[in-house]
């Protein structure tokens, strides 16, 4: 018995010596075949996006045809070549065009928002929205609608307040967090505290508001992008060219900063600085989204979570997939929202909510093992 | 191998003091063992040689440059610090983890030439096969291992390590002391560790610091420090030592006075976890 034990040890031993460099390699190629898995999914969100985004453009509440739709489109490059009627073309260039535009950036901020977020703060319940700039954007609405004042008049007056308040509540935070020790139980705290507060204030107003006024607050607070439109593309496009960059310089760090401060700090990471800057570029964007858009507030908790299932942690994929994934999942929802119940248009906000809600749940069943999550 | 220089360190939170004018020279011996009980202020030196907490007064000073003049950067390139094992809220994989270690080297991004080095230290440590497994999924032994990859793909000359053997059984309590003491000899390292098993500090250490209510009550070789009297002093245990070729042995046999820390009266629960 023991004879033959060690016979079939002796047997396993040779048969490890002898596939040793096998092995080796084998290894490595799965990991070649792991990172370009990622960076096909990544290519593929884009490819899908783009596509999404060239289809959804044909259909709305108008019915145009698809030739119609890209003749109106080349000709505004191409003037000579093409010619097209009025209507239809208001509805494709002014509607419907900015209106897909604004998703994908709004998805796509939300998205790489959301991650940075929960990585900074170290909470898969974290979001873009921790720090109190939805509520602090509603307040900024609220005091715009009811007293009419605010930082800028006319036609801004409500993206104005709504980003200024928003801003302001997420400095608040910051500021208080780098004065008593940023620790990330202490802003998140602060941010619910700063979201009651605000909550409570927009309540009062709302108390007292008539009922056009009311209308105004409740119908931005349900998250629209019709809001969006050609002239504000370039102030969202500086925004997002000054913020993305900055924090996806940053991936290597928010890797270390998810395996806790100290451990960070042992690698040459300075935490807490990382963790102001990355929340200071994250409420930059997101207020700059927030103030055209309203809240929606699904997707900057949820796309990160998605992408960390399909991608994993590394954030030098992890950033990007979940702004892609935030930008597909919001269009999706909007043009589901926008062709639904014809006429009538679904505010992008719940819309969101009611397709991505059970699309998250399937993906949490679906997964096998506890993988990348 | 690389000094490490401890000159006059005092430390607290509030009006706590944690480690009280604490000096050690290191400069002739390798693989070196914190031994002392709860509170002792075992884990806040270790702390304080990372740079991860300020002493309010003292100096440290490592290859003969005081840490304090550096950046935390720099530290990095030439301290590594072995955590008790980590649970994190997202999951990471193996290689991920060692790549970590590679980040004070890095510029933004990670190169070639740093996968390379990730490589060679899980071939080196036989972790290779685990590279794309998820640090969470492992045994706490495995986990061990791979912080101990982590801090060697730092490339550092001294490494710091806190309890690594608590929570493993003793197979792996001696896989982690091989490895360590591997890394002393192979490649000149200087390792600092916090131990609560004096057998096994014994056993591989060439220096043994003992600590008690933030000073250090005895230093030398294990054989030195090692005794009944000191056993009994700062423990509170009276213990037999039996010496087997050449090696100090404890058996603890009852307490004969208060825990170090009912003794301190003093709330130093919690900083040292």
């Amino acid at each position: 018995m023991s004879n033959l034990l060690k016979q079939k040890s002796k047997h396993n031993v040779d048969h490890f010596e002898g596939s040793g460099n096998e092995q080796q390699s084998d290894i490595r190629n799965d990991y070649q075949r792991y990172v370009g898995r990622k960076i096909i999914l990544i290519t593929g969100m884009f490819a899908l996006i783009v596509f999404l985004g060239a289809f959804f453009v044909t259909i709305g509440p108008l019915e145009v045809s698809v030739i119609e739709v890209y003749k109106i489109l080349f000709s505004r490059y191409f003037p000579d070549l093409f010619v097209t009627s009025g209507l239809p073309s208001q509805v494709v260039w002014n509607i419907r065009l900015p209106r897909i535009v604004a998703g994908i950036m709004a998805g796509f901020g939300l998205g790489i928002c959301g991650c940075v977020m929960q990585s900074v703060l170290k909470n898969p319940l974290a979001s873009p929205f921790t720090l109190g700039i939805s509520s602090g954007a509603s307040f900024g609405v609220a005091v715009a609608a009811v007293l009419g004042v605010g930082v800028i008049s006319g036609p801004y007056l409500l993206v104005g307040n709504a980003f200024l308040f928003a801003m302001l509540c997420s400095l608040f935070i910051i500021a208080l967090a780098s004065l008593k020790g940023a620790t990330s139980e202490t802003l998140i705290l602060a941010g619910i505290a700063i979201n009651y507060l605000f909550s409570s204030l927009t309540d009062l107003f709302q108390y007292f508001a008539t009922d056009e006024q009311l209308r105004l607050m409740v119908s931005w607070g349900m998250g629209d992008l019709s809001a969006f439109s050609w002239s504000n593309f370039l102030l969202l496009l500086c925004v997002f060219a000054i913020c993305t960059p900055l924090l996806y310089m940053k991936a290597n760090d928010l890797n270390i900063m998810v395996i806790g401060d100290e451990n960070a700090k042992s690698l040459g990471i300075d935490a807490n600085k990382v963790r102001m800057f990355c929340m200071l570029l994250a409420s930059l964007l997101i207020a700059t989204i927030v103030c055209f858009t309203g809240t929606i507030a699904f997707i900057g908790l949820v796309a990160p979570h998605m992408a960390r299932m399909v991608i994993g942690s590394d954030h030098k994929y992890l950033f990007p997939a979940s702004g892609l994934l935030g930008a597909l999942v919001l269009i999706c929802a909007d043009v589901t929202g926008m062709n639904l119940i014809r006429p009538t248009i679904i505010p992008t906000g719940i819309m969101t909510s009611l397709l991505g809600v059970p699309f998250f749940m399937y993906l949490i069943l679906k997964r096998k093992r506890k993988e990348f999550w | 191998m690389v000094t490490v220089n401890v000159n006059n360190v005092t430390f607290g939170y509030n009006s706590t003091k944690i480690l009280q004018d604490v000096s050690v020279d290191i400069d002739k011996s390798s693989f070196v063992s914190i031994v002392g009980p709860n509170g002792a202020g075992k884990s806040t030196l270790l702390k304080c040689v990372n740079k991860i907490l300020k002493p309010e007064s003292g100096d440290i000073l490592v290859d003969k440059n005081n840490i304090h003049k550096m950046k935390r950067m720099e530290v990095a390139r030439n301290v590594a610090y072995v955590p008790q094992s980590s649970n994190r809220v997202f999951p990471t994989t193996v290689f991920e983890t060692v790549m970590m270690g590679r980040r004070p080297h890095l510029g933004w991004f990670s190169n070639e030439a740093d996968k390379e080095k990730v490589w060679q230290v899980l071939e080196e440590m036989g972790l290779n096969d685990l590279a794309l497994r998820n640090f969470d999924e492992l045994s706490g032994g495995q986990q061990q291992k791979i912080l101990i990859a982590r801090a060697l793909a730092q490339e550092t000359g001294v490494i710091l390590l806190d309890e690594p053997t608590s929570n493993l059984d003793i197979w792996h309590q001696l896989d982690v002391m091989e490895n360590v003491r591997g890394l002393v000899k192979n490649r000149n390292v200087t390792a600092l560790m916090v131990v609560h098993d004096l057998n096994m500090a014994s056993k591989y250490s060439d220096l043994i610091l003992m600590m008690k209510n933030g000073k250090i009550v005895s230093a030398g070789d294990p054989v030195s420090v090692l005794t009944c009297d000191n056993i009994e002093r700062v423990y509170g245990v009276e213990a037999h030592v039996h010496t087997h070729a050449g090696i100090p042995y404890v058996m603890p046999l009852k307490q004969v006075g208060l825990a170090a820390d009912a003794c301190m009266m003093q709330a130093t629960d919690g900083f040292e976890a």
